[in-house]
């Protein structure tokens, strides 16, 4: 019997689509050596933990505990005193949240029905930023025009919109998880990031400075790891991830008000500076595109840099209210 | 955290408990379902430990360590299932059989060491030529049974097991370091 058993039938076995007589054979096999026990072992382990995230995303953690609150034979504790458990859960990060520079900051709440969550949401206006802090320890700078939601209950896997930079508080046992809105996410087994994920841009774009994340396509349909230094640019409509190597400092110096541009377009620049000045630019299409820039921003007015720019590239520009128009000479 | 949120438990806090639950709910579904092989019979297992201790809060003796307790007993519940289910299906015979004695890191699972192993996991996969790749992908992430691979890739049931079994056989070469380690690091500590 020893070694005389097909792949095919242990991989039919691992799918539980073998008959009760194959079953049997099978049974033999592995009784007749420790080899072939631990080969199928084996085999089981690698089977079993290569479908292990897709049998854990069929699983509806609400419901089971919704199923499991039946259950439970103590009168339910009082609605009212979970409520105002959560409220001063949400108070206490209410009162944490440190705005930087000059932002204002929104933060709603929701309830849900059993306190199950509690859903908070910020939000930083057009050019300005804030700075939160997590109730698991994790910082997080938004840029402009960024939305962060989270539920108090479970700080470690939080929603975003626009641009932030993470410094994730680590707890090797639960890693923190970022989902973007394009549904790419991004799973952190170390700390430091910077992701940038406008509602209108075609590409997600993660820069890591320290640690290590794991960045997944939409639907798990692919994922790939980044090193520090590395950043990924993730194309939304293709689905497809690109890895590349940079200089990440530079991805991040929005956080300490600084904008630092190293060889880029017109065309690349103009989404970042209307987030930078909270204002909106329209280009017209007969201007040059093939100029370069190299530039560092820190408390220059908009006005300024235009100004700045207008020393090596030919161009008109007109401001009106938030609204700037460039044009050519 | 867990430690402080024991002594609530104990003293009846059930949204103490609740956290307990969403923490460790979805780990140890997938731990059972090693075992189980069928998701909802693993949630119901996992229910029914949890269910366990908030009836025997007052008495548990944790000694504020809640995380093996949970996994000792999702095991135990599941080796109390496969007894009973292997009279009338001998799947879970081999299962048991594969598994009697082996002793596991439970902290494994939720570890570096477990997603680093998923990373290889993706990576072997990626390796697999297209067809074996395909095959694989389908029964492992989309849950598909041969005859509907088959049907859906214009394919002979034949192959698509032949393709599965070389897709496995690759996978626990490229896998062999990490698989050992998950099965031995409670030797290590």
């Amino acid at each position: 019997m020893k070694g005389l058993i097909s792949n095919e039938i242990l991989q039919r076995f691992l799918n539980k689509e073998t008959s009760q007589a194959e079953n049997d054979e099978i049974l033999k096999w592995v009784s007749a050596s420790d080899k072939n026990r631990e080969e199928l072992r084996m085999m089981h382990q690698s089977f079993y933990l290569s479908g292990m995230e897709k049998d854990l995303s069929e699983i509806d953690i609400d419901k089971a505990w919704e199923n499991l609150a039946l259950k439970m034979p103590v009168p339910k504790t009082k609605k009212k005193i979970i409520r105002i458990d959560i409220l001063q859960k949400i108070a206490a990060s209410v009162l944490i949240f440190l705005t930087v520079g000059f932002g204002a900051l929104w933060v709603n709440e929701h309830y849900f029905e059993h306190a199950q969550s509690a859903m908070i949401t910020i939000e930083t206006p057009k050019g300005e930023k804030s700075k939160v802090l997590l109730p698991d320890g994790t910082q997080v700078w938004l840029n402009s025009q960024t939305t962060l939601e989270y539920d108090a209950l479970n700080p470690r896997k939080v929603s975003m919109k626009g641009e932030a930079y993470f410094e994730v508080g680590k707890d090797r046992n639960h890693p923190f998880e970022v989902i973007t809105v394009s549904g790419m996410k991004v799973t952190v087994l170390g700390t430091r990031f910077n992701l940038r994920s406008f509602a209108a841009d075609p590409v997600v774009e993660t820069t890591l400075d320290e640690g290590k994340v794991m960045i997944t396509g939409i639907e798990n349909s692919r994922s790939v790891f980044l090193n520090p230094g590395e950043q990924a640019i993730y194309s939304i409509r293709e689905n497809e991830l690109q890895v590349k190597s940079v200089q990440t400092e530079i991805y991040s110096l929005w956080k300490n008000n600084e904008l630092r541009f190293n060889n880029i377009s017109l065309r690349e620049l103009i989404p970042r500076l209307e987030h930078w000045y909270g204002v909106t630019v329209e280009l017209d299409p007969s201007v040059s595109n093939t100029d370069r820039f190299t530039m560092t921003i820190k408390t220059e007015s908009l006005r300024e840099l235009l100004q700045m720019m207008q020393l090596t590239s030919k161009f008109n520009y007109e401001i009106n209210g938030e609204k700037i128009t460039i044009r050519t000479k | 955290m867990d430690k402080k949120n024991i002594g609530n438990i104990k003293s009846g806090d059930e949204q103490a408990f609740e956290l307990l639950f969403r923490k460790y709910y979805r780990r140890l579904c997938g731990f059972a379902n090693k075992f189980i092989a069928n998701t909802a019979e693993s949630e119901e297992i996992v229910q029914e430990v949890f269910l366990n201790i908030w009836e025997k809060r007052d008495h548990l003796n944790l000694n504020n360590e809640i995380r093996p307790y949970l996994f000792k007993s999702v095991q135990n519940l599941c080796l109390n299932f496969i007894e009973h289910r292997k009279v009338i299906d001998n799947y879970y015979a081999v299962i048991e059989f594969i598994y009697k004695n082996q002793t596991e890191d439970f902290s494994a699972y939720e570890s570096v060491i477990y997603s680093e192993f998923q990373a290889k996991v993706d990576h072997a996969v990626d390796l697999l030529p297209d067809e074996c790749r395909k095959v694989f992908l389908m029964s492992r992430h989309e849950g598909l049974k041969y005859n509907e691979i088959a049907e859906k890739l214009g394919l002979s049931v034949k192959t698509v097991e032949t393709q599965m079994g070389r897709a496995l056989a690759k996978l626990k070469t490229e896998l062999k370091d990490y698989l050992t380690i998950l099965l031995i690091a409670l030797f290590l500590n």
